[in-house]
C-alpha cells in the first residue's frame, strides 16, 4: 500500500477526520488534514502561471463541458466559482501529466458518456442545459454508487474541490489564507476569525 | 560570515593535514564542526551531497499551493520511479522533493520479508533541514534499561554524564517547551512553550484528571519562541521542512555551521562521498579518509589527526564496514563483530482519535509547527508489566478538519460551498511512538559483489519488530482510546496503519556504545574502543532506543565527545 493510499484509508477509518501521519516526527500540524501539505503561504509571491492557454488533453468541447460541470460543483456566488478559478485547467494538467493512461482514458470516456446521457435525457448537450438540469444530471451521477459513473463523479468532485480550494481564488477569496501568520492564536471565537483556513 | 563562505567546492589541498575531519553535515556533523573549530581545531567537513545554502537555496519556502503545478501532489511518475521509499515520508511532497535523496540513484537492498524504509537527505545540512524538531531528554530509565532487562549491552554512561551536555546544546539550539518535573523526560533549558488550543487544553484536563500517572504537555521543539542571535521567533508559516530563512527552526545551516564558519577554521567539501576511513597499521590509528567525488568519480585522500563520523546511523556504519584492513578485515573498529547489528527505530503509526464538536464555535490562527506530547507512563515507578518491557509516548494534537472533508459529504454545489466555508468539526488524535529492542538480527551489511555507481559496495538493510513491540502496540491502542474517551471525545476510533522499520526516521544503533570492547564498538565517549582517534557521534552509537525522539541526545553526545577530544589532545593523550 503506498503512502497516499495508506493515508486515505486511515482517513476513511476516521471518518475523514484526521490521521496525523508521521505526527511523531513532525507533530506539528496537529490535527490538520493529513493530505494537506499546503499550510503555507507567502510573502506575496507572483503566482507561477505555468498553465497552458489551450488544454493539452481535453478537446475544446470536452473542456467546455468540464467547465460547465465543475462550475455546478463549486458555483460562483458572492465569491467566484470553479470556472473563474480555472479548475478545468488544473484537471487538464492532472489528466495530461499526472494520471496513468487507463485512469485518463476512463475519465475521458466518462466525460463522453455523460454528454450522451444529457443528450438522451434533455435533448441538448451539457453546455446548453439550464443550471438546474445540469444539477439533476450530476445528482444522478452522485447516487450512482461504486460503478463507473459513481467513480467518475467522485473523481470529478475531488479534483474540483482540490483545484478550487488550492487556487488563489479559492484559498484567498472563498476561504482565508494567512501567510506566515506571525503568531499562533491558540483560541479565538470562530466568529472573530471568520472563514476556514485554506 | 556564513554567507561569504557559501562557496561550493572550495579547493582543498589533499596535502593538508587537518586536525579533524567531520564526515556528514547533518545535525551531529554541524555540532562536531562547531565545537571542534570553536576549540581551535582546523576542520574539514565532507558532505556527500550538494551544497545547500541557507536562505538562498530554500527554493520552495513560503510558496503558495497554487505555485505548484500539481498543488503538492508532485510528479507522480517521477515519485514512483525515483522516490519509491522517500515518497513514504510524511514530509516528502512537491514542495520538498529536492530535500530528499533520489532512491534510484542511491539504491540499497531490502529484504522483502523484513523491509526497512530508509529516509535520507543528501545535501549540506542533511536531515537537520527536514527533521521533526521534537526534543526530549532521555531519562535515567533509558540508560539503565539494557542492564535491567538484559536486552542489548549496558550503556557505559548514565543520565548524570549527559545532563550538563543537554544543558549546553539546548541553550544554543533553542527548545520551546514546558517544564514538568518528570524524571522520565527530564526538564531542560526551555524557551517559553507554544500554546495549546482549546481542545488540547480540554483533553489535557480530562486525561490528567482520570489518569494521575499521565501528563500531557505541549511539544518540546526546536522552534524558537524567543530570539537567539540572528535567529528570530517562529512566524508560524507551517512547513519547516522547506527550509527556514529566519532560523527559527533549528538546522545546521541556521545555527551550527555559521558558528563554525565564524572561527575561520572550517572548510567544507560538498559532493564528496567518503568511501572508507584509512587505518595506519603501524600506529593503530585512523589516518584519514578516502573520498570519491560524486560527480567526477575521482578519488582523493584527506589526512587528519581525528575523525568524526556523523554520516547518519546507517551511513557511518556503512563507511566503517567498508574500511577494511589487515587488522580489521570485517570493518574498522569491528573486533567485536557487532558492527552493523542492533539496528533500531521507533514503531508508530497507531493510536486513536475522536471528535469534539462541542467546541465548534472556537478556532485558531497560524500554523503551529508543533503538537502535544504525553510522556511515557508504562513500566515506571515500580510497574513491571507482564506483556512487554520498556515503554512508549504519544504525540498528537487537536485541530479542525479542512475543505477536504467535502469529499466525504453527499452534496455538491452551493450547499457544499457554503458548508466548506466554515472549518469542520474539531478533532483530536494521539499517535504512539514505542521503544524497540536492540536485536542482533536487525542489521545492515555490505553486499560482497554488487556495487553502486561509485563502486562502493551496496548496502543491505533488514529489520523486523519482535514480540515485545507487537504486544506494546496493543497497549498503545487501548491506552490511547481510553484517554480520549475519558476526555469526552465523540466517535472515538483507533487506527493502526502498520509501522515499517525505518519509517520512524529515528534509526539508531549498529555501532553501539558499551563498556566491553568484546561486545561493543564505541566506549562511553563515542570513541572506538580499538581506534582511539575515531569517533562516531550520530545515532549509530546508541545502545538502546528509548521512546523519545533522539536528535537532542545525539547533539549532546556529540558536544560531549568534542569536549573530550580537545581535552585529551591538550594533554597529548590522543
Amino acid at each position: 500500500m503506498d503512502r497516499r493510499q495508506a493515508l486515505r484509508t486511515s482517513t476513511q477509518i476516521l471518518g475523514g477526520l484526521l490521521a496525523v501521519p508521521g505526527l511523531g516526527i513532525l507533530t506539528g500540524f496537529g490535527a490538520y488534514d493529513p493530505h494537506d501539505h499546503h499550510h503555507t503561504q507567502a510573502v506575496p509571491s507572483k503566482p507561477a502561471n505555468t498553465t497552458p492557454l489551450a488544454p493539452q488533453t481535453l478537446t475544446e468541447a470536452q473542456n467546455e463541458r468540464l467547465i460547465a460541470l465543475t462550475e455546478r460543483i463549486i458555483p460562483s456566488s458572492d465569491t467566484p466559482g470553479a470556472k473563474e478559478a480555472e479548475v478545468n485547467k488544473y484537471i487538464d494538467r492532472i489528466l495530461s501529466l499526472w494520471m496513468k493512461e487507463d485512469e485518463k482514458d476512463q475519465f475521458l470516456a466518462a466525460l463522453e458518456r455523460i454528454e450522451q446521457v444529457a443528450l438522451h435525457q434533455f435533448g441538448r448537450p451539457i453546455t446548453k442545459l439550464l443550471p438546474n438540469e445540469q444539477d439533476e444530471l450530476l445528482k444522478r451521477y452522485a447516487r450512482a454508487g461504486s460503478g463507473a459513473d459513481g467513480q467518475f463523479f467522485n473523481t470529478l468532485k475531488s479534483l474540483t474541490l482540490e483545484g478550487y480550494y488550492t487556487s488563489e481564488i479559492g484559498a484567498t477569496q472563498e476561504l482565508q489564507y494567512s501567510a506566515a501568520h506571525g503568531a499562533y492564536i491558540a483560541d479565538a471565537p470562530l466568529s472573530q476569525i471568520g472563514r476556514a483556513w485554506a | 560570515m556564513f554567507q561569504k563562505s557559501n562557496i561550493p567546492n572550495i579547493y582543498v589541498s589533499t596535502q593538508t593535514e587537518y586536525d579533524a575531519i567531520v564526515v556528514g553535515s547533518g545535525i551531529t556533523g554541524g555540532w562536531a564542526a562547531k565545537e571542534l573549530t570553536e576549540k581551535g581545531l582546523n576542520v574539514l567537513m565532507l558532505e556527500r551531497g550538494n551544497y545547500l545554502a541557507h536562505k538562498k537555496d530554500y527554493v520552495t519556502e513560503h510558496k503558495s499551493p497554487w505555485d505548484f503545478p500539481f498543488r503538492g501532489r508532485g510528479d507522480r511518475k517521477k515519485f514512483e520511479e525515483e522516490y519509491e521509499v522517500q515518497s513514504t515520508c510524511y514530509a516528502f511532497y512537491e514542495g520538498t522533493e529536492h530535500m530528499f535523496v533520489n532512491d534510484k540513484n542511491h539504491p540499497y537492498i531490502q529484504n522483502p520479508e523484513k523491509p526497512f524504509w530508509w529516509i535520507r537527505g543528501y545535501h549540506l545540512g542533511g536531515r537537520s533541514l527536514m527533521w521533526g524538531r521534537q526534543c526530549y531528554r532521555w531519562g535515567e530509565q533509558d540508560f539503565e534499561a539494557n542492564a535491567k532487562d538484559g536486552y542489548g549491552v549496558d550503556w557505559p554512561i548514565r543520565y548524570r554524564d549527559i545532563a550538563p551536555w543537554y544543558d549546553y546544546v539546548e541553550r544554543f539550539v533553542g527548545i520551546s517547551g514546558e517544564a514538568l518535573g518528570l524524571p522520565q523526560v527530564p526538564d531542560g533549558i526551555f524557551q517559553k512553550p507554544m500554546d495549546m488550543n482549546v481542545v488540547e487544553k480540554h483533553v489535557k484536563t480530562g486525561i490528567e484528571k482520570n489518569f494521575p500517572d499521565r501528563k500531557m504537555t505541549i511539544g518540546r521543539c526546536a522552534n524558537l519562541t524567543e530570539t537567539i542571535g540572528d535567529r528570530s521567533p517562529c512566524h508560524y508559516c507551517g512547513p519547516c521542512e522547506r527550509g527556514c530563512s529566519t532560523g527559527s527552526s533549528f538546522s545546521s545551516q541556521s545555527s551550527t555551521l555559521p558558528a563554525a564558519f565564524k572561527t575561520g577554521r572550517l572548510a567544507i567539501r560538498a559532493n564528496s562521498i567518503v568511501q572508507s576511513v584509512l587505518f595506519d597499521e603501524q600506529k593503530g590509528r585512523a589516518s584519514g579518509v578516502q573520498v570519491i567525488d560524486a560527480r567526477s568519480k575521482e578519488t582523493r585522500i584527506y589526512k587528519s589527526k581525528i575523525i568524526f563520523l556523523c554520516a547518519s546511523t546507517i551511513g557511518s556504519t556503512a563507511i566503517l564496514l567498508n574500511s577494511k584492513s589487515r587488522t580489521f578485515p570485517n570493518g574498522l573498529a569491528n573486533g567485536s563483530e557487532t558492527l552493523g547489528h542492533y539496528l533500531m527505530d521507533h514503531h508508530f503509526q497507531l493510536g486513536a482519535s475522536a471528535k469534539f464538536p462541542e467546541f465548534n464555535d472556537r478556532y485558531y490562527a497560524g500554523k503551529r509547527p508543533n503538537g502535544i506530547y504525553i510522556p511515557r507512563f508504562r513500566n515506571l515507578n515500580g510497574e513491571q508489566r507482564s506483556d512487554f518491557v520498556r515503554g512508549y509516548g504519544y504525540q498528537g494534537g487537536g485541530g479542525r478538519s479542512s475543505w477536504k472533508r467535502g469529499n466525504d459529504l453527499e452534496e455538491f454545489g452551493l450547499a457544499l460551498k457554503t458548508k466548506l466555508r466554515e472549518p469542520g468539526d474539531w478533532g483530536f488524535s494521539l499517535m504512539g511512538f514505542g521503544e524497540t529492542l536492540p536485536l542482533h538480527e536487525n542489521r545492515i551489511w555490505l553486499d560482497p559483489q554488487k556495487t553502486d555507481q561509485w563502486g562502493i559496495p551496496m548496502l543491505h538493510i533488514e529489520a523486523a519488530w519482535s514480540d515485545n513491540e507487537v504486544k506494546m502496540r496493543r497497549d498503545i491502542l487501548t491506552a490511547a482510546a481510553e484517554m480520549i474517551e475519558a476526555a469526552g471525545g465523540k466517535e472515538v476510533s483507533t487506527f493502526d496503519n502498520g509501522s515499517i522499520p525505518g519509517h520512524g526516521i529515528h534509526e539508531m544503533g549498529t555501532a553501539r556504545m558499551g563498556k566491553d570492547p568484546k561486545t561493543s564498538v564505541l566506549n562511553g565517549w563515542n570513541q572506538a574502543h580499538e581506534v582511539p582517534n575515531l569517533f562516531v557521534t550520530d545515532g549509530a552509537a546508541m545502545a538502546s532506543s528509548a521512546c523519545q525522539n533522539p536528535s537532542i541526545t545525539y547533539m549532546a553526545l556529540t558536544a560531549r565527545a568534542c569536549h573530550y577530544v580537545v581535552e585529551k589532545m591538550k594533554r597529548n593523550e590522543l
